[in-house]
């Protein structure tokens, strides 16, 4: 494996909440006991804390840090990528650690994804919500005087494509979505550790735009997760193993606001993001022991699988009916479950769960030897990042 | 499946422009740059050239589907009626790209087809066979 001895930086402390399927919990107040317990994890106190990067909505850096007692915030920063903003957030607190801006940043996000769609008493609905961008200007304009509401409609085409293109099939995607269920039935906090899922279970599941039926899509969660970067060199004298940043990147399809007007749909952000992470770390993706893969739709994931470059383009339904992507195969990937079957803690939780198994400390979902991994993120219209981390000293 | 809702996409600044030109002209028109780059939906500046000095044309009323997703449960009550409906991606000849809605038999649709193209009284474009 690639030395991380040439890293600046690394993830310190990770913490979540419970996942949820309706939280009484505002996403400030489950975002604070994320933040509180990744502080605790790594040993640190509040005041240690000089840069916060908050997701782009519900809250701020400000309200986080009032609320957290710090009260000398020297460094702020928010990145607008949907569900890649996760990783984004952790690259923008590595810069910012490795330029000087700041010593040791929180990194958190957190929502209420279920419970926003269902209202109902004793619920407390946020005053903010998702920040929106001017991406939201054309779903708004264009996309839903079509009939495309959201975001199973929006990568459906995507997907569609990919199939025709490569001759991906439901058994592929099955294959995926049934790893993530096995995966969460070792994951104590998985929304789905006690439904264990079917080939018949899945290939009933109601359609709900082609061809994404119910059980491709990830899950509505209200839940938050944290993650505090600092130096590498801070890191050693903390209380838990290494985990470095060995390489991040972000990237954009093209054009990013739109998805319709691709000239390829299937080239998607990602592509640039693994470009960018894996050129900055030195390793490529034949080092990778383990990987987590932001799977909002199984066939998004498949796709990503190939973006990152674990396999060839139209390789990654063999690869996971192969049962590479399982626990005990060659690149278990999500061994927490992922957002189809852990939640959707728009892909911190990947991060989470990378880091314990690059700890040595994923429990039951400890990938033997794991030194090196990589997490992807997904979000807006294909917006993508990468982060690669590497355990031991 | 009843007809597909005509929605007024009551839209804002460049997207409300393109609307109201495609009404004008009956077809679906795009953004065509003095440099001769076209583009969809809607910018302030062509990526291609940077300027700034365009108008919207009508584009090929026939169009190739490149992808098409069917919903089958509605997203929206707005379109509770009409599920399940098709949605295609179609390029045209002059190289822009559109999400259209397909007024048609939904499980027809094929990567490949040939669609024609038209707009509605709001000046929303469709795909029909």
């Amino acid at each position: 494996m690639a030395s991380t001895e040439g890293a600046a930086t690394a993830i310190v402390g990770v913490g979540e909440t419970p996942f949820h399927r309706g939280s009484p919990r505002l996403p400030i107040e489950l975002m604070l006991d994320a933040s509180l317990a990744a502080l605790a994890d790594a040993g640190l106190d509040r005041h240690d804390i000089d840069g916060i990067c908050p997701p782009p909505g519900y809250t701020s850096a400000e309200e986080l840090a009032v609320n957290l007692g710090i009260n000398d915030l020297g460094f702020s920063a928010t990145s607008a990528l949907g569900g890649a903003s996760s990783i984004a957030a952790i690259r923008n607190a590595s810069l910012a650690v490795a330029g000087g801006a700041a010593t040791c940043v929180l990194v958190v996000v957190g929502w209420n994804g279920f419970s926003w769609l269902r209202p109902r008493d004793g619920v407390p609905v946020p005053r903010h919500g998702l920040a929106l961008t001017s991406a939201q200007d054309v779903v708004t304009d264009v996309m839903v005087p079509q009939g495309a509401i959201g975001p199973p409609q929006f990568y459906a085409p995507v997907a569609n494509r990919y199939r025709h293109q490569y001759g991906i099939d439901e058994m592929d995607a099955a294959a995926f979505a049934l790893t993530m269920r096995r995966h969460a039935a070792l994951n104590d906090i998985a929304l789905m550790r006690d439904r264990p899922l079917t080939l018949e279970d899945y290939l009933e599941s109601p359609v709900i735009s082609d061809p994404f039926r119910l059980l491709d899509c990830c899950l509505e969660t209200d839940a938050a997760a944290a993650v505090i970067v600092t130096s590498r060199a801070r890191a050693i004298d903390s209380a838990q193993p290494v985990v470095s940043i060995l390489g991040a990147g972000e990237g954009r399809p093209d054009p990013p606001d739109d998805v319709a007007g691709r000239a390829d749909l299937l080239r998607i952000g990602l592509h640039g993001a693994a470009r960018r992470a894996f050129g900055s770390s030195g390793i490529t993706a034949a080092d990778l022991d383990t990987v987590g893969i932001y799977d909002c739709f199984t066939y998004i994931a498949l796709l990503q699988l190939e973006a990152l470059g674990v396999c060839e383009p139209g390789g990654a339904g063999e690869l996971a009916r192969s049962g590479a992507i399982e626990l005990g195969g060659s690149l278990p990937v999500n061994t927490h479950g992922g957002l189809l079957s852990q939640g959707h803690m728009w892909g911190m939780n990947h991060v989470v769960e990378m880091v314990r198994q690059l700890r040595g400390a994923a429990g039951a979902s400890q990938v033997g030897g794991a030194e090196v991994g990589a997490v992807t993120g997904w979000g807006d219209f294909g917006d993508g990042t990468c982060l690669v981390l590497g355990g031991g000293r | 499946m009843t007809g597909f809702p005509e929605i007024d996409p009551n839209a804002s600044g460049l997207h409300a422009q393109w609307y109201e030109a495609n009404r004008t002209a009956d077809s679906l028109t795009a953004q065509l740059c003095e440099c001769g780059h076209w583009r969809n939906p809607a910018r302030y500046r062509c990526g291609e050239c940077g300027g700034e000095v365009w108008t919207f044309q009508s584009v090929a009323s026939i169009g190739l589907v490149e992808s098409w997703t069917i919903t089958r449960r509605p997203l929206h009550f707005a379109f509770a009626e009409v599920v399940p409906y098709a949605i295609v991606v179609a390029s045209t000849a002059e190289g822009t790209r559109f999400l259209l809605q397909f007024r048609g038999d939904p499980e027809s649709v094929r990567i490949g087809d040939r669609v024609t193209i038209a707009v509605d009284r709001f000046g929303v474009p469709f795909a029909a066979a």
